[in-house]
């Protein structure tokens, strides 16, 4: 759904240096294994997906005959490969001024014919970049024609300047309005089996997030120690046949609500399927005991080994932050500002004032004195420029650079512990 | 009777679709049928009469208004005014903008994607819509799509015209169709009292395969229920009329036949419509070929929805990035300017990672915190579907507005694809320049006007004409740096290196265009007497060449310089143009020593050890001479050239016997096979597992002096003396084990 959004006229806060809608999307779909993206846009728009996708989770690699009749080769070198250009992720139609006067679906057609016959897939997804919605085009038919047998998506309108994660919501949506016939038609759920865990799907979470990766697994592993199985993390590393089994699932989840809660307000509706919505997402060890005792409450099971854990994180985290605490008197009264989607900026804000006794400043981001910023790259380093005095800890995307190869997460138990490290480490150049 | 079903009515403009739409609508609902009418018209007057005069607030007009999220479906739908026992008339009004700004297409799009939003068409039994004369684009096309119109009438008369664009509607509906779906209900013949009328509306119906439904009669009842404000239906009498709406609403009610699109080609119209033949066996693109007419609606063959045709793309080279993100990624380095990119959020998020990310690497790797490279001077206007729909250079201008408040030394403008598909007109803005702060539109319109590099040329060229004075006086042992290559890592450390040697002999740097410059710098670039280009990328040489022509500015032959050769000839140039040879002189000798004493210990690593090079088209004789100096061979030198330009890898013919083109991957694997290179030297690391050579990376910016290789090749001694292979590189097969 496309959105006619009031305009922000705060005046020059940081400029706009977020993604918006469409990477939602693509990202959202991206989060679907052995699937492929093709986007109906110029090359302009390719570039920073194809790159990002590669990076947001290990992927095999794509090896395609440079011509017909040839050994096919790692995608990555071959320079020739007009639908893909070098990047295995995210091939697009490279639309130019011409396409938008006669229109694109001529190269749609082609490249998701080229897709059919050499990058099998279990699901295929057309988004149009936001020149091609502008012309109206609609590759729905081709896509399904050209693709009879598996799920068939097509973002026709990714939006102009939406947020982020309102792109992931909606495609969310999409991918159920458009497939759920196909893939849930027969969908009946069986008698509750009384040996048989129950099992959740989570909703709302993107692989664009920074450590999407970790996170994932330590809401699996809370689950897990509540007796709780999880069917999918949908569109965060899932596969198709995990949308599949979403109808035999008890319950959905959804972490956070600007990124799934459509979604899981059409399973209610269509397939009766109950859902659970974070009022907080599991940040912080207050919220993340919420989050179990609620869910075990609703499924009948026994979270007392999630509670046990978080007295031991308590605990060690304890002896840390009394160490820094006996040095310098911190993290209490410590000013901090956090800048992300807002379900997250709301559960860091609770887990550093209620439980590290922090200070929120509320301001805009751009006139903040806090010590410690929590943000993205982008507006750490601008407001570095601001010649501002912070520490800054990146938690969301773009990043400063770092490569993350052991999975960090700002989620649950592991989640509070390691903003807690963070936080700590922020204070040291005030230790003598 | 079906539940629900939803009809569209074609036809060109004046020719009476919203009149016949509303006599229709008003037939219906008389007969019991909830229907809904929507006007897909910019001018939004399709419901004029059933509202009887009254105008209700278009989807467009409430959602710029109100937002998306606060609109209320009772504030664009609206119950006619005609007074109805059993049954209800909703009545929409799309709307669009005003003529000549912005998509109205886009708002068509808009609007229904708001209707669908609020399942405003369900809650109707029938639903009209009354569409914009021609299919004039994919916006206007969507009524028409499946999931909208189950059937589609047209209305014509027998005007050359209207037939005309009656079979172009045949066309955008065979576009969506194909050969597999029918929709076409029929013709509502709307009488213009025309000489042979009737025979040539026949005539394009037999040719077309469409049955003529109704004949709407030339009459005064038409002027009669305008005056009134109120449709034929509700008139008294008129029975005539009358009987042709209701013949209509019965098809509305009990359903139709419906036939598939089979237009005609242009020549086949002209012939049929004015009676000059009988239809050709040529066939519209699509079509199925059968001879003329009357394509039974059973007969057509469904197989191929999608026929091939000849691809109209193939002689257009993709475009690599977009001509926006070129111009804006150079504009940043205008570092006292503010630049407006005119578009999406998206379209400025992507600029931004490819000024920032070096610079965010810089601070995090090194600490560095290049202004430029964090880019506090770039800014979105950050269209919305508002501006899609409506037009956004209100928004532009009080960006520009806003921007100018800051007093920056310009203000540049660059337009995105958005921007250039709604039609904002970029140049507009530069009339709020004042004597202080210049305004620059940049026309990119994001990949429209071209790819990356024309963007960077475009604005090179733009803000160069609007900003250097011709006329500055000249200053002696001053020089401008031409071409920087604008986002890369060693920019800072490359500009100290040749400032180092330029201050050696008493010459300062007057204007980096644009490496990073004020407006001002820009303003004075004519005062320097040599002009210097940073590098030989094709770029930079275009500048040169625009430079020279328009401003008269000269050059010094020799680019910054790579590699021991190329400084000494360059640092000599120099020395020799502002006469201080004597300096130039001290400081060769003293990066020779310096360089000849890294070189023999290079020597006693890497003699006799053979190299095997895969490149892109750019000079390497700076790593050739090194390499060469230090004793080694090359095995192969294959060149990537994209471009198809002459090779440029080198400037002596001499050592072209061993430089070959290469495009193919497995073609290199195998070479490196059979010559058994010790250096594997490329754009991009890989190797195959049996390989035992050192891999390693050349830079796309090489570091400027004399060590620019004897760098790299320290580098190799330190992998040589490695195990080369880490036990990380045998890992793949685990990677496809559990990451497949």
């Amino acid at each position: 759904m496309t959105e006619f959004c009031s305009k922000n006229t705060s005046g020059n806060e940081l400029r706009s240096i977020a993604p918006d809608g469409i990477s939602g999307m693509i990202f959202t779909m991206e989060g679907i294994r052995n699937s492929v993206i093709l986007l109906n846009g110029p090359m302009g728009c390719k570039f920073y997906h194809s790159t990002t996708s590669q990076f947001l989770m290990p992927r095999p690699a794509l090896y395609l005959p440079v011509k017909e009749g040839d050994e096919a080769v790692e995608v990555r070198f071959d320079f020739l490969n007009e639908w893909f250009f070098r990047q295995p992720r995210v091939p697009c139609t490279w639309l130019d001024g011409h396409d938008y006067v006669y229109g694109t679906l001529e190269k749609v057609t082609d490249g998701l014919r080229y897709i059919k016959e050499h990058v099998p897939c279990d699901l295929i997804t057309v988004v149009n970049a936001p020149g091609a919605s502008l012309i109206g085009d609609d590759p729905r038919e081709i896509c399904r024609e050209i693709f009879p047998d598996i799920p068939a998506i097509v973002l026709e309108s990714p939006g102009f300047s939406t947020e982020y994660y309102d792109g992931c919501d909606t495609a969310i949506l999409e991918l159920f309005r458009q497939a759920g016939d196909r893939l849930w038609k027969d969908a009946v759920k069986e008698d509750a089996d009384s040996s048989r865990k129950p099992t959740v799907n989570i909703l709302g979470i993107s692989i664009w997030q920074k450590y999407a990766l970790g996170d994932m697994n330590e809401i699996r592993r809370i689950l897990s120690l509540c007796g709780i199985d999880v069917n999918t993390i949908l569109c965060a590393g899932c596969t198709v046949d995990e949308i599949r089994k979403i109808p035999e699932a008890d319950l959905n989840i959804v972490l956070y609500p600007e990124m799934g809660l459509s979604g899981a307000k059409w399973l209610q509706q269509n397939l009766g399927m109950p859902y659970y919505v974070c009022e907080v997402p599991p940040i912080g060890f207050d919220a993340t005991a919420v989050f179990a005792e609620e869910i075990s409450q609703l499924l009948k099971t026994d979270c007392s080994k999630v509670k046990e854990e978080i007295e031991i994180a308590r605990a060690k985290a304890w002896y840390s932050i009394s160490g820094i605490y006996n040095a310098c008197g911190k993290p209490d009264g410590t000013i901090f500002a956090v800048k992300s989607f807002p379900s997250q900026e709301k559960g860091i804000t609770q887990f550093l004032s209620d439980y590290l006794g922090m200070i929120a400043d509320t301001s805009d981001i751009s006139h903040t004195k806090a010590e410690v910023v929590f943000s993205d790259a982008n507006i750490i380093s601008e407001l570095m420029l601001r010649d501002k005095e912070f520490c800054g800890i990146e938690i969301a995307n773009p990043t400063m650079g770092y490569v993350d190869v052991i999975e960090k997460t700002l989620l649950g138990i592991n989640g509070a512990l390691f903003l807690t490290e963070q936080v700590l480490n922020s204070f040291m150049t005030r230790i003598i | 009777m079906r539940d629900h079903l939803e009809i569209a009515v074609y036809g060109k403009g004046g020719i009476g679709k919203s009149t016949v739409s509303a006599n229709m609508t008003a037939a219906a609902a008389m007969k019991g049928l909830n229907v809904l009418q929507i006007g897909c018209d910019p001018k939004h007057d399709s419901t004029r009469l059933l509202m009887h005069g009254i105008a209700i607030p278009t989807v467009l007009d409430v959602l710029r208004d109100k937002g998306t999220e606060n609109a209320q479906p009772e504030d664009i739908l609206k119950k006619s005014e005609i007074s109805l026992a059993d049954s209800e008339i909703g009545c929409i009004e799309a709307g669009g903008p005003k003529p000549g700004v912005g998509c109205a297409g886009r708002g068509i799009i808009s609007a229904f994607e708001y209707l669908g939003k609020h399942h405003i068409l369900e809650q109707y039994d029938r639903v009209l819509y009354d569409v914009l004369g021609d299919v004039v684009c994919g916006g206007f096309a969507v009524p028409v799509r499946r999931e909208y119109a189950d059937a589609v009438f047209l209305v014509t008369s027998g005007e050359y015209m209207a037939l005309y664009a009656a079979n172009n509607i045949l066309r955008g509906i065979r576009n969506f169709d194909g050969d597999k779906y029918k929709r076409i209900a029929g013709i509502i013949y709307n009488e213009r009292k025309l000489e042979d009328e009737d025979e040539r509306v026949r005539r394009f119906a037999d040719a077309v395969g469409l049955p003529v439904l109704v004949k709407v009669p030339r009459s005064e009842v038409f002027a009669q229920a305008e005056e009134e404000n109120c449709t034929v239906m509700e008139l008294d009498g008129a029975e005539r009329e009358k009987n042709v709406f209701n013949t209509l609403a019965d098809l509305l009610i009990n359903g139709m036949t419906l036939y598939p699109a089979n237009p005609l080609s242009d020549e086949d119209h002209e012939r049929i419509v004015l009676g000059k033949g009988e239809k050709s066996a040529s066939k519209e693109a699509g079509a199925d070929g059968k001879p003329s007419g009357a394509a039974g609606a059973d007969e057509l063959p469904c197989e191929t929805a999608f026929p091939e045709t000849e691809k109209s793309y193939t002689s257009r080279r993709p475009l690599y990035g977009c001509a926006f993100n070129g111009a804006a990624s150079f504009s940043v380095h205008l570092t006292d300017a503010i630049v407006i990119a005119h578009g999406p959020k998206a379209c400025a998020f992507y600029t931004m990672q490819t000024i920032s990310s070096p610079g965010k690497r810089n601070i995090f790797n090194r600490g560095v915190l290049l202004p430029s490279s964090i880019s506090p001077n770039f800014v979105s206007t950050d269209i919305s579907h508002s501006e899609a729909v409506f037009g956004g250079m209100d928004l532009l201008k009080d960006a520009v507005k806003k921007a100018m408040e800051q007093k920056p030394g310009a203000v540049i403008v660059v337009s995105t694809c958005v921007a250039g598909i709604i039609g904002d007109d970029l140049k507009a803005v530069e009339e709020m320049s004042t004597d202080d702060i210049p305004v620059i539109a940049i026309t990119a319109d994001g990949d429209m006007n071209g790819d990356y590099m024309e963007g960077l040329r475009m604005a090179q060229e733009i803000i160069v004409s609007r900003l250097a004075d011709r006329n500055v006086p000249k200053e002696d042992k001053c020089v401008n740096i031409i071409g920087e290559a604008g986002i890369v890592t060693n920019k800072g450390s490359n500009f100290a290196v040749m400032e180092r040697l330029l201050s050696g002999m008493g010459i300062r740097v007057n204007c980096r265009f644009l490496g990073d410059a004020t407006a001002q710098e820009v303003k004075g670039l004519c005062k320097a007497k040599l002009n210097i280009l940073a590098a030989e990328s094709a770029d930079a040489y275009q500048l040169k060449e625009y430079l020279v022509k328009e401003f008269g500015c000269e050059f010094l032959e020799e680019p910054l310089p790579i590699g021991f050769e190329a400084t000494k000839n360059w640092v000599n140039a120099i020395g020799r143009f502002f006469g201080c040879e004597e300096e130039a002189a001290r400081i060769i000798e003293t990066e020779r020593k310096d360089y000849e004493e890294r070189v023999a210990n290079l020597k006693k690593h890497l003699e006799g050890k053979k190299i095997f090079l895969t490149t892109i088209n750019t000079n390497i004789d700076w790593l050739l001479d090194t390499a060469f100096d230090a004793g080694m061979t090359f095995a192969h030198i294959g060149v990537y050239n994209y471009l198809r330009t002459p090779i440029n890898v080198t400037k002596h013919p001499e050592r072209m016997n061993i430089v070959e083109e290469t495009l193919d991957a497995g073609k290199t694997r195998q070479l490196i096979k059979e010559l058994k290179p010790d250096i594997i030297l490329s754009a991009y690391a890989s190797r195959s597992d049996d390989e035992q050579a050192v891999i390693d990376v050349l830079p796309m910016v090489p570091d400027l002096g004399v060590m620019s290789a004897v760098l790299i090749m320290e580098r190799w001694i330190r992998l040589m003396q490695t195990k080369r292979k880490g036990e990380w590189e045998r890992d793949r097969v685990l990677f496809e084990k559990y990451f497949r």
